[in-house]
């Protein structure tokens, strides 16, 4: 049963694991799609749209997506409408003070690093006055990732090698009560399928319960589970419900659980 | 059924050097033949039944059991040999947890055997050698020569084509090794290929097949006296 039992948690925290990233993938997905590098510009000149302007300018920087021109007058109707009644004193004013500006959009793959690149390279266009970037967030976030990434695989890795050890340990164990029963059926011209089938099956169908086992409390725990364990989840462990993962993810992980038995049945059982 | 072509076998010790087992034998046992292969302890008379059986290979040479080549088979072509040998050797083990019939049908059940025949079977191999009476009788109940039957009826039971039976009598007693010589006889005249591995000669005269003297590994020009 150790084989079920280290096969499920395996299972589990490699899928909570992959979970997880998915989950802080989509919400960074959601954050990259809202951030924009605003560039500040003393003056676009005449007609910043051009070849040879501004815009064409960023737009050939690289790990740019999508660069839009905001002339002043449109600077200061897109303040209007943000602020509503209380832009009344915009009106007033003898002339409009905003600047005209570019607004970046990164490319959605670019990390931390080229994205301070890409800061920097804006900056150093002519006219630029400043440049200014809520990407603060990208870095700590892929340290994040990588490190659930890391830990998390590293962690169900182990366990897979302390699955596949049980499996093994307890085929050999099978091997060794039964070698008298092999060495006279062997003798009798029963093939080797037929006595390593009977040592192997057991730790394969236990490491293939153990994946089941762990598949079933990694759905407790992602969304369709919400409704059973989702209050337990936020109550106890402060973590809202995991993300579905694709059906092929799944049934990779259900496969790499039960060949965690295979494999060390087989090891020890044709040894 | 059974030829030997230069057959040598040569072990090499821990220690260092080598010990030839079996030097240059080379033999043949015709369908149905009886043959004895006698000679004493050391003799090689094992080793040679080893080499049959496919558990182990010549260093030189060929074995040829109903004209495939033993040391050339893969595991799936040694099975497939196997279930055509019977085999009894002193080295032989009953399954301490099964009566001597239950010995018996979990071979041949294990061989695809049906359960009714495979019960049938083993009740006349336990007939034959003796022990019909004692076929609920787990083997720490039995003599070391009914365990001895027992194994030889394990290897009746799955009626082989060629049987190889290594020291069959010799812990007997009187009585019982007569049963078994004229099992071995029965078997041989039924049309069983059967090459018995001895040390005592008068069990080789009682079985009165065609002698094989063993010596040293060497195989004694056939026709002198035994």
């Amino acid at each position: 049963m150790a084989t079920a039992g280290v096969a499920a948690l395996a299972v589990l925290v490699a899928g909570g694991t992959l979970a997880g990233d998915l989950a802080l993938g989509l919400s960074e997905a959601a954050w990259r799609a809202e951030l924009r590098v605003v560039a500040r510009l003393r003056d676009a000149g005449p007609r910043p749209e051009d070849p040879d302007g501004i815009v064409a300018r960023a737009r050939a920087l690289p790990g740019v997506a999508e660069v839009r021109y905001v002339g002043p007058a449109l600077a200061l109707a897109e303040l209007q409408r943000l602020l509503g009644a209380r832009a009344a004193g915009l009106d007033r004013l003898p002339s409009n003070p905003l600047p005209p500006r570019i607004e970046v959009t990164p490319a959605a793959t670019m990390g931390a690093a080229d994205l301070e690149a890409l800061v920097a390279a804006l900056d150093r266009l002519p006219g630029v006055i400043d440049v200014q970037a809520a990407h603060g967030w990208v870095e700590p976030l892929e340290r994040l990732r990588r490190g659930l990434r890391l830990g998390g695989l590293t962690l169900a890795a182990a366990l897979g090698l302390v699955a596949l050890a049980a499996a093994a340990g307890a085929t050999a164990a099978a091997r060794r009560a039964g070698r008298d029963e092999a060495s006279i059926l062997r003798l009798a011209g029963v093939s080797e399928l037929r006595l390593t089938a009977p040592l192997v099956l057991p730790s394969l169908g236990l490491a293939m319960l153990g994946s089941l086992l762990g598949l079933a409390l990694l759905l407790l725990a992602s969304e369709p589970g919400a409704p059973w364990a989702g209050s337990w989840l936020r109550a106890v462990l402060g973590l809202d419900p995991l993300p579905l993962l694709p059906s092929s993810w799944l049934a990779g992980l259900a496969g790499a659980g039960a060949a965690l038995g295979l494999v060390g049945a087989l090891a020890a059982g044709r040894s | 059924m059974l030829e030997l072509r230069g057959v040598s076998k040569v072990y090499r010790r821990a220690a260092g050097g080598r010990v030839e087992a079996l030097a240059d034998l080379s033999f043949e046992v015709k369908p149905t033949e009886l043959a004895v292969l006698v000679g004493p302890g050391g003799a090689g008379k094992s080793t040679l039944l080893r080499l049959i059986t496919g558990e182990e290979r010549p260093t030189r040479g060929v074995v040829l059991v109903a004209g495939t080549d033993v040391g050339a088979l893969g595991a799936r072509g040694l099975a497939r040999l196997r279930r055509s040998l019977g085999v009894v050797s002193p080295g032989g083990r009953l399954l301490a947890d099964r009566t001597a019939l239950g010995n018996l049908t979990f071979v041949l059940r294990a061989l695809g055997t049906g359960s009714s025949e495979a019960r049938e079977r083993a009740l006349a191999a336990l007939t034959e050698v003796g022990l019909g009476a004692a076929r609920s009788a787990l083997p720490h109940e039995l003599a070391a020569g009914e365990c001895h039957r027992v194994m030889l009826a394990r290897a009746l039971a799955t009626r082989p084509r060629l049987l190889l039976a290594d020291e069959p009598t010799a812990i007997l007693d009187a009585a019982a090794a007569a049963m078994v010589v004229t099992v071995l006889r029965g078997l041989s005249l039924r049309g069983t290929t059967c090459l018995v591995a001895t040390r005592a000669v008068e069990v080789a005269r009682a079985l009165e097949g065609r002698t094989l003297e063993l010596t040293a590994g060497r195989l004694r020009p056939e026709g002198g006296p035994v």
